[in-house]
This record gives C-alpha cells, sequence and structure tokens, in this order.
C-alpha cells in the first residue's frame, strides 16, 4: 500500500510537471516567435520570426563575432495513440559575418551556398531572425484532412559553428514554435 | 548522538555537500563548459548518489557490520579527504589565478590598443573609399563619358579617354556602362582580365538608381578590391554608370585583417570570458574528481588489501570468542600483519592444546568425581543401613561424619552434627562416649574396645560395645582422626543372659529335677504311714505338706526353667485371629472384668496356636493378678489385624508397673510378684521373637497395655 502510495505521488508529481513545462513552453512559444504555415497547389511554405531583439544580434556582431541562427523545420503527423510521425526535417543556416572594417556583414545562407554583403542592420536582423516563404515539403507527400505539426526550433550560436558530431549532444534551442495544421 | 552515529552521518552529509555544490556548478545555458561540465555533473551526481546510497545503507545497518569495514571506511575517507583538501586549495588558487590572468589579459589598455587598431585599419579603408569616391564625383559629368554612354563616341576614342582617366587617377580599372549595363568602354593596368565584363552588383545598381557615388569591397582570390560606383548624370537624368576599381595594397590589407582578425578574436574570448572561466573551473574540477575517484579507489583497493588480513583476524577472533578453536588465518603477508597472523595462529594452537589438556583434566576429574561419588554414595548407603554407630572425628576433636544409627541407639541431641566438638558434645548421659574417645586419643594403641551402659534420656538403659581406631595420615589421604564405632549390643547381653540362665537352669533341673520326685513320694509316704504315729498330727501335716508343696514348687520351678532353656520349635499352622480371642474368652469366661472384643473374622496368623495361645494366658494371668480388686471391666481384650501383622492387645486398669521395673520386666527371673518365677513375660517374648514378632509394653500404667504382635505370614525359624 505504501509502495502504491508513493507511485501515486510520483505520478501525479510527474503529471503536474509535465503540465507545468508544457504550459511554460506554450507561454514561451508565444512569446518567442512566430510562425506561420502556407501552402500553395503544390507546395508547403513556412514564414517563422524570432521576437528577438536586434540587441541579441548586435552585442556580437558589433565586435565582429558571427552570428547564426539554425531553424530546423520539421513536419510531422500526429498521432492520437503513439508517436507523432516525423513526415519531412529540414535544416536552414543563416550566418552573418561582420567586417568590421567597412562596415559591412556578409549574409551567408549555409544551406544553398548563396552570399551577399549588406550595409543595413536592419538587414541583418531581418535575415538572421525571419524565415520567409521557404518551402518545406511537397504537398503531395501529405494526406487530406490529417493533422500536421510543424515546428520549428531555432539554435543561435555565436562565433565560429563547431561541427564536431557530439556538439549537437548538448545544442541548446532558443525558441521553438509550434504549428498545427491540415491539408484544406 | 553517540559519535558512532555522527560517523554514520559523514557519507550523507558529503553526498549532502556535493549535491550542494553540483547545484550551484549546473552549468548554465550560455556558459559554455561544454561536454566537460557535464561529465563533472554526471560524476558528481554519481558519487553522491553512491555516497547517498552508502550512508543509507549505513543508518539502516541494525546487524554489526563486516569485520574491518569500518576501518576501511576510515581509511578511504581519510585518504580521499587528504586528497581533497589540497585538491581544493590548488583549484581555488587555480581559480583566483584564471581570473587574476583574464582580468590581465582582457584589462582595459588592451582594449583600447585595439580599438585604436582597428580605427586605423577601418580609417584606410574609408581614406580608400574617400579619395575613390572624390575622384568619381569629378566624372560623373564629363561630357565625353557621357557622349560615350550615348554612342556619341567611338569605341577607341573611349578607351583613350578612359585609359587618360586611369592614369590621372591611378586606379586599375575603369569600365563605362550605359544606362543598360552594357558595356561601352573600359581599360585596365596591364592585360585584360576578361573580354566580358562582370555583371554590375545591387550597389552599382542602387548607385546608378540613385545618382550617387557608392563604393564597395570586393575580395577576390588575388586580394581585395575597392570598387566605386559613379552615376553618369546627363542634363535630366543618369544615363551610364562609371564602374572604377582601386587593388588594395596587400600587405596593408594583410595587416588589417589581421587587426580585424585580432579584434574579433579578442571580442569573442572577451564574450566568452564566462565561459572561459568556466571550462577552467570544470576542467579542474574534472581532474579534482578524477583524482579524488582514483584516490578513493586507490584507498578503498589499499584500505581492502590492508583491513582484509584484519578482517580474517577479526573473524577469526570472533570464532574463537564462539568457542571455535579450529581457526588458520593466512599468513601470506610478511609484514606486521603477517607477523600478528602467525602470532594468533600460534596463540590459538596453544590455546586449542590447552583446552584440550583442560577437557581432558576436566574428564579425568568427572571420572575421579563420579567415582568419588559413588564411593561417597556406597559409603553413605553403608553408613545409612548400618545399624552400628559410627562416628568420625578428625584430630582436632570435631565429628566430621556420624551416622543414623549412632543418633539411634544414643539419641543425640541436635547439636550432634558434623563440625562439633565431640569433647564438647559428650555431656550428661553421653559423658562415656566422650570418656572413650579420650582413652582412645590418650593411649598409644592404635584400637580401643570397651563395654559399658549409657542411661538414654528418655529412662532407658543400652548396653553399648564401642570399639575406636586411630587414624592416620596415609600417602594417599592426609586425613587423620579417630573412628569410633559403637553397637548396642543390650539385646545381646540380654540373650547371652538368658542363654547363661538358660544353662543354669538346665543344669540346676538336671541336678535337682531327680531328687525331687522321691523326696515328693517320701514325703506322701510319711504322711500315709506315719500320720497315725505321730503325736501331733497336725504339726505332722503341716510339715509334710510343706515339703509336698515346695516339691511341687521346685517342680514347677524347673519345668519353667526347662521351658526356658530348651524352648519347642514352633508349629506353624494357619490360626484364626479371633478364633485365639474365643479361646481366651471362654477360658476366662468365669471371670466377669473381662472384656473381650473380636475382630472381624476371616482373619488368620501363620503362627503356633499353642505358644501364642500361652503367651495370651500369661498376660491375661498377670492382668487378672494386677485387677483382682478392681470391679467392671478392668481388663481388655482385642485384636488388630493388617494386610502384614496380627495384633493381640491387653489392657488392665490395674495398679500399672513402676517405671524403674519397665526396663527389666522382659527378663528372666525377674518378678515383682512374691510367689512369681521371673519367667513369664520372658518366655512370651521369646515366643514372640522366635514367631518374627514381639512382645511389647505400650503403655505400663493406666492403662497397662501389651500388645503381641507378630507378622501374619512368619517364616519358622531355628530355635537358637
Amino acid at each position: 500500500m505504501k509502495h502504491f502510495l508513493h507511485c501515486k505521488l510520483f505520478s501525479f508529481l510527474s503529471v503536474l510537471a509535465v503540465f507545468f513545462l508544457t504550459a511554460q513552453s506554450f507561454a514561451f512559444a508565444e512569446e518567442a516567435g512566430e510562425l506561420q504555415v502556407r501552402m500553395d497547389a503544390q507546395v508547403v511554405y513556412c514564414d517563422a520570426r524570432l521576437n528577438k531583439g536586434e540587441q541579441e544580434f548586435l552585442h556580437f556582431l558589433k565586435d565582429g563575432i558571427p552570428v547564426t541562427t539554425v531553424w530546423k523545420i520539421k513536419v510531422s503527423k500526429l498521432r492520437e495513440y503513439w508517436l507523432n510521425k516525423s513526415v519531412a526535417e529540414i535544416i536552414v543556416i543563416h550566418r552573418v559575418v561582420p567586417d568590421l572594417l567597412t562596415r559591412s556583414w556578409m549574409l551567408i545562407d549555409e544551406a544553398s551556398g548563396i552570399s551577399r554583403r549588406v550595409y543595413s542592420l536592419s538587414d541583418v536582423y531581418h535575415f538572421l531572425s525571419r524565415l520567409e516563404n521557404l518551402s518545406v515539403l511537397d504537398r503531395s507527400l501529405l494526406l487530406d484532412q490529417a493533422p500536421y505539426r510543424m515546428s520549428v526550433s531555432v539554435v543561435v550560436a555565436h562565433g565560429e559553428i563547431n561541427d564536431a558530431w557530439w556538439s549537437k549532444w548538448w545544442e541548446s534551442v532558443d525558441t521553438e514554435l509550434n504549428r498545427e495544421f491540415s491539408l484544406p | 548522538m553517540s559519535r558512532g552515529g555522527l560517523m554514520k552521518l559523514v557519507p550523507l552529509i558529503m553526498a549532502a555537500v556535493l549535491m550542494v555544490i553540483t547545484v550551484l556548478l549546473w552549468p548554465e545555458k550560455d556558459a559554455g563548459a561544454g561536454l566537460l561540465a557535464w561529465i563533472n555533473m554526471l560524476l558528481m551526481l554519481v558519487v553522491s548518489l553512491l555516497l547517498l546510497q552508502y550512508g543509507i545503507r549505513l543508518l539502516r545497518e541494525r546487524a554489526e557490520p563486516a569485520p574491518g569495514s569500518r576501518l576501511r571506511a576510515k581509511l578511504v575517507i581519510g585518504l580521499v579527504g587528504m586528497l581533497l583538501v589540497p585538491t581544493v586549495v590548488i583549484q581555488l588558487a587555480a581559480n583566483q589565478m584564471v581570473e587574476r590572468g583574464m582580468d590581465v589579459w582582457f584589462d582595459v589598455r588592451v582594449d583600447t590598443l585595439l580599438e585604436r587598431a582597428l580605427s586605423l585599419a577601418q580609417g584606410f579603408y574609408e581614406r580608400v573609399e574617400t579619395d575613390m569616391k572624390r575622384g568619381m564625383v569629378n566624372y560623373i559629368s564629363d561630357a565625353t563619358l557621357i557622349a560615350a554612354v550615348r554612342g556619341n563616341l567611338d569605341y577607341r576614342a573611349v578607351n583613350t579617354h578612359l585609359a587618360e582617366i586611369r592614369a590621372v587617377e591611378g586606379w586599375q580599372k575603369i569600365e563605362l556602362f550605359d544606362i543598360n549595363e552594357r558595356l561601352v568602354g573600359g581599360v585596365q593596368e596591364g592585360e585584360l582580365s576578361a573580354l566580358q565584363a562582370a555583371p554590375l552588383s545591387d550597389a552599382a545598381r542602387l548607385s546608378m538608381r540613385l545618382g550617387r557615388v557608392a563604393t564597395e569591397l570586393v575580395a577576390r582570390a588575388d586580394g581585395e578590391v575597392a570598387v566605386a560606383y559613379g552615376p553618369l548624370i546627363g542634363p535630366t537624368s543618369v544615363v551610364g554608370l562609371l564602374r572604377v576599381e582601386m587593388n588594395l595594397p596587400a600587405g596593408m590589407i594583410q595587416n588589417a585583417r589581421a587587426v580585424e582578425s585580432d579584434y574579433r578574436s579578442y571580442r569573442e574570448l572577451e564574450h566568452n570570458r564566462q565561459s572561459i572561466g568556466a571550462t577552467f573551473t570544470h576542467a579542474m574540477l574534472f581532474v579534482t574528481l578524477i583524482v579524488v575517484l582514483i584516490a578513493g579507489l586507490v584507498g578503498l583497493l589499499f584500505a581492502r588489501r590492508l583491513t582484509a588480513p584484519i578482517g580474517d583476524l577479526a573473524q577469526a577472533l570472533r570464532r574463537v570468542t564462539d568457542g571455535d578453536l579450529n581457526v588458520v588465518i593466512s599468513e601470506s603477508s610478511q609484514d606486521e600483519l603477517g607477523s600478528l597472523a602467525r602470532s594468533f595462529n600460534e596463540m590459538a594452537n596453544r590455546l586449542k592444546l590447552n583446552v584440550e589438556a583442560i577437557e581432558k583434566a576436566q574428564k579425568d576429574l568427572t571420572r575421579a568425581l563420579e567415582n568419588s561419588r559413588q564411593r561417597q554414595y556406597v559409603l553413605e548407603s553403608l553408613l545409612a543401613n548400618l545399624h552400628t554407630g559410627v562416628i568420625l572425628v578428625d584430630a582436632e576433636g570435631r565429628v566430621r561424619l556420624l551416622n543414623q544409627a549412632v543418633r539411634d541407639i544414643l539419641h543425640l541431641p541436635s547439636n550432634w552434627v558434623p563440625s562439633v566438638d565431640i569433647l564438647q558434645a559428650s555431656q550428661g548421659s553421653l559423658h562415656d562416649i566422650g570418656d572413650f574417645y579420650d582413652e582412645l586419643r590418650q593411649q598409644q594403641d592404635e584400637h580401643l574396645q570397651r563395654e559399658f551402659d549409657v542411661d538414654l534420656p528418655d529412662g532407658k538403659n543400652v548396653h553399648l560395645l564401642a570399639r575406636g581406631a586411630r587414624l592416620s595420615a596415609t600417602a594417599s589421604t592426609s586425613f587423620s582422626g579417630y573412628l569410633l564405632v559403637i553397637d548396642d549390643i543390650s539385646e545381646l547381653a540380654e540373650a547371652q543372659r538368658n542363654k547363661a540362665w538358660a544353662e543354669v537352669a538346665r543344669r540346676l533341673a538336671h541336678e535337682i529335677k531327680n531328687p525331687l520326685t522321691p523326696i515328693k513320694l517320701s514325703a506322701e509316704r510319711l504322711q500315709r504311714r506315719f500320720r497315725a504315729q505321730v503325736d501331733d498330727e497336725a504339726v505332722f501335716d503341716v510339715c509334710t505338706q510343706a515339703i509336698i508343696a515346695q516339691v511341687e514348687r521346685l517342680q514347677r520351678l524347673l519345668a519353667d526353667f526347662s521351658t526356658l532353656a530348651r524352648m519347642p520349635q514352633p508349629k506353624m499352622r494357619d490360626v484364626s485371629v479371633d478364633g485365639l480371642l474365643q479361646e481366651m474368652a471362654e477360658l476366662f469366661n468365669s471371670y466377669r472384668r473381662i472384656e473381650v472384643t473380636t475382630a472381624e473374622a476371616g482373619w488368620a496368623c501363620h503362627c503356633d496356636p499353642d505358644q501364642v495361645r500361652q503367651v495370651l494366658i500369661n498376660l491375661m494371668d498377670n492382668a487378672l493378678s494386677a485387677t483382682e480388686a478392681s470391679s467392671g471391666k478392668a481388663i481388655r481384650i482385642y485384636s488388630r489385624v493388617s494386610e502384614e501383622h496380627a495384633e493381640w492387645h491387653v489392657e488392665d486398669d490395674g495398679e500399672g508397673i513402676e517405671q524403674a521395673a519397665v526396663a527389666q520386666l522382659f527378663e528372666a527371673y525377674y518378678s515383682t510378684k512374691a510367689s512369681g518365677s521371673g519367667l513369664g513375660l520372658a518366655i512370651a517374648k521369646r515366643i514372640a521373637e522366635d514367631h518374627g514378632g514381639e512382645l511389647k509394653l505400650i503403655s505400663n500404667a493406666k492403662p497397662t497395655h501389651f500388645c503381641l504382635r507378630l507378622p501374619r505370614q512368619c517364616q519358622e525359624k531355628e530355635v537358637s
């Protein structure tokens, strides 16, 4: 009986903790950014925005420290009695390398390899904090009326990126945005 | 709380402290301590949990811990503590040094120096751009160039003009584009790198759109190039674009970039200052934890190696305490512990031998004690069953042993107990015992024998035969003293006396019996023949009658003597007890003062009825003699029968028997009556004894009560 009570208490505390953390994460998600899922006849797009201030990036950029935002977009099919099924997962890396000599910033899209030099901080902020019209997956991969969730987790890194395989073990996600959708 | 209880809390306290340290050092999100921090956390958590588990186990442990475990724990804690303190001190000192080092590293002067260096580098670039912009401004309204972009000038003339401009301004490359971004002309220092011009960049288009001079920096494989864009402004609008390039000096650029790189590194380090400190802290902590863990493990191994023999020794001691002496512990090590183990083994072996010797001695002693007890039991049984009194007196005159027989014979008072002084105790009627002991002690001979009479407190006189022996110490025993053996020979003396009297009677009867008959016959003859011849017949009759009467008396006396001297052997048969009483009632029917009470009919006794009848008649005669003057039922005769005995009781209410005569009542020739021979009760007692029974005087007066008690199943015995 005592053991049973201990189990019940433990379960109650676990549920309470999960509820608290979930509520915290939703509140956090609401404040941390916005995520919009759009789709046309063939492609599902996403628009994401981080609600981070310029100063958070400028703090590093003004000292010439590169700032990188790693956007991990994941689309999964919601299931009621089982873990959600992953449908698609893409990673977009936006990297800004400051050029202190010319007071310009090199915007680098690591996924495509395209880079450009800008002289405006708003461009930098826009580049780092937003994903616009990003093609995520082919619409044909999705089922009609089935619920899906698009999750965007953003990691903001400063300085050089550690490409070691074990560096992701303790990678901390700054922001996580979720949006449920289904095909109309 | 006891010291042991406090010691049990040490692991828990250490676990709590370690957990607090773990919480305090928990890596923050942006601390950047990396994998090392988490390894440290993991290590500390593992160590904390191990300590916690060990502490809880210690607290819950009720039984005595394994031998040596406490010592092992103390050794480990001591070793770890001994290493932990300097390690922590070193870590704290190193942290301080790192903090100070970083303070020096990130000094304001360094910061200012780098700022200034970067400003210089930036100033170089700004100067180049400014110069290029200033030079470009001179050509945005150049008529030749405007004409060229409008197509009013041939290609050669355009290039010639551009070459002149390049030469004047010192630019490395000049290209002229019309409003449609078509290359109109271009010159370059040295050879042309490409026939096709590179497309206009965003900056160039922006410059053309806004009508403003703009510059940008382009990094190429061969170095950095400053590019300036100058819109050619016609009368109303921008009509073309002049793009010029100037290669930046490699050395200068290299230095400027180096300054930028250093500045960036410096700032990055400055931003990561906290994480650097954390990394160092965690590195040191990792080393500390590793050292502590290794020290703990080494300490544990060392402690186990050290305490294992001690544990074995403690275990062996516990077994020895429990009585198991077959204990041998390992003597493998050659150090002090090995020597201790050897000593313990020797001790245990010696102890075992001693215990075996003690057990053997104990067995011998037990056996001897058992024998002694048996002997003592035999002796005590012997003494208890002896009818001979035994008194053992030690050399100091104290009674060491006396049996029940001597108490019964002498009617010893209660103060006669072992350890009583025999001389002091032998007072009053027992003085003869003391005198006998004193004589034995004083004399030179080893043995002494005496006969004497002792008057007992109840008035009875016993004739004793006392024999004494001196006991001297021998090799087997150190006891010395005196052994007194006392026999009540009253009955023996009486029997001897009776025997002597019987012999006398037999001889007297033999000598006297024969002449009596002729005397009696002669007297009767004289009476018959000469009565008529004598003068005085009366006197004659008296005299002759007296002769005859006395002769008859002598004949009866001789008959009694004969009876006493040679009692006939009883002719045993079963006789009714009540039948004998009935016979007595019929025989003495004429006496009204006799009351006969019969018991239950059917009881029989194996006896000689003639002799028993003789005894009862004798008792009745005595009772009648004693109650001649009495009236009423002064004589009562009755019987009592049990499974073993038959009793005939005769009571009378006569004068009774004097107390002084009681002792001699059953002796031959003792009579209180003038005409009695003194043989009646003696013969009666002899008959009773011949039947294996007894004749007793129950009470000597009021009433005078005799009891003949015979066994119902009596064995015939030879008449002595």
